[in-house]
């Protein structure tokens, strides 16, 4: 047999020098059903899309790559508006079908599934056509979807924009070099909020006077920023109202804790209904016991007996909770006093422990018996207590 | 996405589910059903209800609902969504590297981001 020349096949991975042969193989067969099977199954899920486009969101188009294997290389989705946009016009593109007929005549695979693996022109102008109706319905329906998608570079140029506004501001009246939370005055608010791990944030419009709240001091200047339109958070307007009953950075009475009887009794049948996932926790308490010190376990022992009443039927005193008491006791330097304080009384606390466990300790000692010790005394105490049924 | 969800749409409901959301932390979103970023971050939200179910229940409120504005004052929501987080009746501040402690503004990035959050609070209540 004369000796031929080394090949690579790429199906099988191997170098052989059988020739033409080679492919006729039953191995190269079953390698290549193989092969072919997965690329199919690729390019099926990639067919969903193509009769289906969709907007391809700014965060997944990195992620978003398809290997030709056929082709030997790999089509990038970076810089594309629809989902595998890039890969869909590559599976049409006459490059894709030279290298499917040459993959086809160097394996020897079925001539009747070659369309399979590639799009053809009237489907991609089909799909062109409905990326091109999706692109005008979405920029019609929803204009701010762009700045959505481009929120990771806008909102740093915004936030940036909105911060050297302020800062100019801010470092001619105060020494600060954050800029620190800021309550309005009026109807409008401006909240400029750092990105970190949100998805973006954002300023209200407005020019009316803004209060710079520091430390307890309270600095009125005018500001101006116009970032509501760059990013993607809408502003809502809060109820002009009632002023005087403080909100939440005041430390005011929470809204949930001044209830109307009438009210409760009027909600239950609706959320009666929610049958999504259950939104209360009805009784049945996990085996592991519960934190005695947790936030709100005062609450919530008290007011699990008080559903239990209800339950029951019972009818409860209106603003029974209403108490002064609503707030946690975190205590040391949250609730009263100076660092110095709280230290002592930490202090105090340990040692009392420790004085605890000691006496503990001394009254858990005991001398040791041995079993065969216990066992002769075991043995004495019955035959002390039988004694007296003995004589008898 | 906001028909995944439960939706509160009155002060009592909420009040109810403050209330009565015992040793679970409560997530109440408040936003707008229509508005971009909101159905993201309740797709999200619908994403994970399952997954903290053991330890979180949340809930959807319309910030543009009258019956609800002594909410949206009180906590003073300006910008939606804003995603307040309760525990045993009682508001939960975070830090989340923002000057506003007392909610969080706009969508997570992923379903895990949120995850985290709500497992944080519920672990450090």
């Amino acid at each position: 047999m004369p000796d031929k020349q080394f090949e690579y096949c790429t199906v099988c991975r191997l170098n052989h020098n059988r020739g033409k042969g080679h492919k006729f193989s039953a191995k190269h067969q079953q390698r290549l059903e193989s092969h072919l099977s997965k690329a199919l199954s690729k390019i099926r899920d990639i067919s969903f899309f193509l009769s289906n486009p969709a907007l391809l969101r700014h965060s997944d188009r990195a992620s978003n790559s398809f290997w030709c294997s056929f082709c030997d290389t790999t089509i990038c989705e970076l810089d594309s508006t629809f989902v595998c946009s890039n890969t869909i016009r590559h599976l049409a593109s006459s490059s894709h079908l030279d290298a499917i007929k040459k993959f086809w005549f160097e394996n020897g695979a079925s001539a009747e599934k070659r369309h399979l693996f590639v799009v053809q022109s009237e489907e991609l102008a089909k799909w062109e056509d409905a990326c091109k109706a999706l692109s005008t319905a979405s920029a019609s329906m929803e204009p701010s979807h762009g700045a959505v998608n481009n929120i990771p570079s806008i909102c740093s140029s915004s936030i940036a924009t909105c911060f050297e506004k302020f800062s100019a501001i801010c470092h001619r009246n105060m020494k600060i070099s954050d800029p620190l939370p800021i309550y309005k005055d009026g109807s409008v608010r401006c909240n400029p909020i750092k990105k970190r791990s949100l998805v973006d944030s954002g300023c209200s419009t407005g020019s009316s006077p803004l209060h710079f709240e520091n430390h307890g001091e309270t600095i009125s200047q005018i500001g101006r920023c116009n970032l509501e339109q760059h990013s993607g958070i809408a502003c809502t307007s809060l109820p002009l109202s009632g002023g005087s009953e403080g909100n939440v950075h005041t430390c005011a009475h929470p809204p949930w804790l001044q209830v109307d009887e009438r009210q409760i009794t009027d909600a239950y049948p609706a959320l009666d209904n929610l049958n999504a996932a259950p939104l209360y926790r009805k009784g049945n308490r996990s085996k592991k016991p519960l934190n005695p010190k947790r936030v709100g376990a005062a609450w919530a022992e008290k007011r699990r007996s008080e559903m239990a009443r209800e339950a029951a039927g019972e009818k409860l005193q209106k603003g029974s909770e209403n108490d002064k008491a609503w707030l946690p006791n975190f205590g040391g330097v949250w609730q009263s006093g100076s660092r110095r304080e709280t230290r002592k009384e930490f202090e105090s606390e340990r040692w009392l422990d420790i004085e605890r466990l000691k006496s503990d300790k001394v009254k858990a000692l005991q001398p040791y018996i041995s079993k065969k010790q216990r066992l002769k005394e075991g043995a004495v105490g019955i035959a002390t207590s039988t004694e007296p049924h003995n004589s008898n | 996405m906001s028909y995944l969800l439960p939706s509160l749409s009155n002060k009592a409901d909420i009040d109810k589910a403050i209330r009565d959301t015992i040793d679970k932390v409560l997530v109440l979103r408040f936003g707008r059903a229509t508005d971009v970023v909101c159905m993201q971050l309740d797709d999200i939200l619908a994403k994970s209800a399952r997954d903290v179910s053991k330890f979180a229940s949340i809930a959807l409120v319309d910030a543009d609902a009258e019956a609800i504005q002594v909410y949206v004052k009180y906590f003073d929501i300006t910008h939606i969504p804003a995603t307040i987080f309760f525990f045993n009746a009682h508001h939960m501040k975070m830090d989340s590297g923002s000057p506003d402690h007392t909610k969080w503004i706009g969508a997570f990035y992923t379903k895990q981001d949120f995850i985290d959050v709500v497992e944080v609070s519920f672990t450090s209540s």
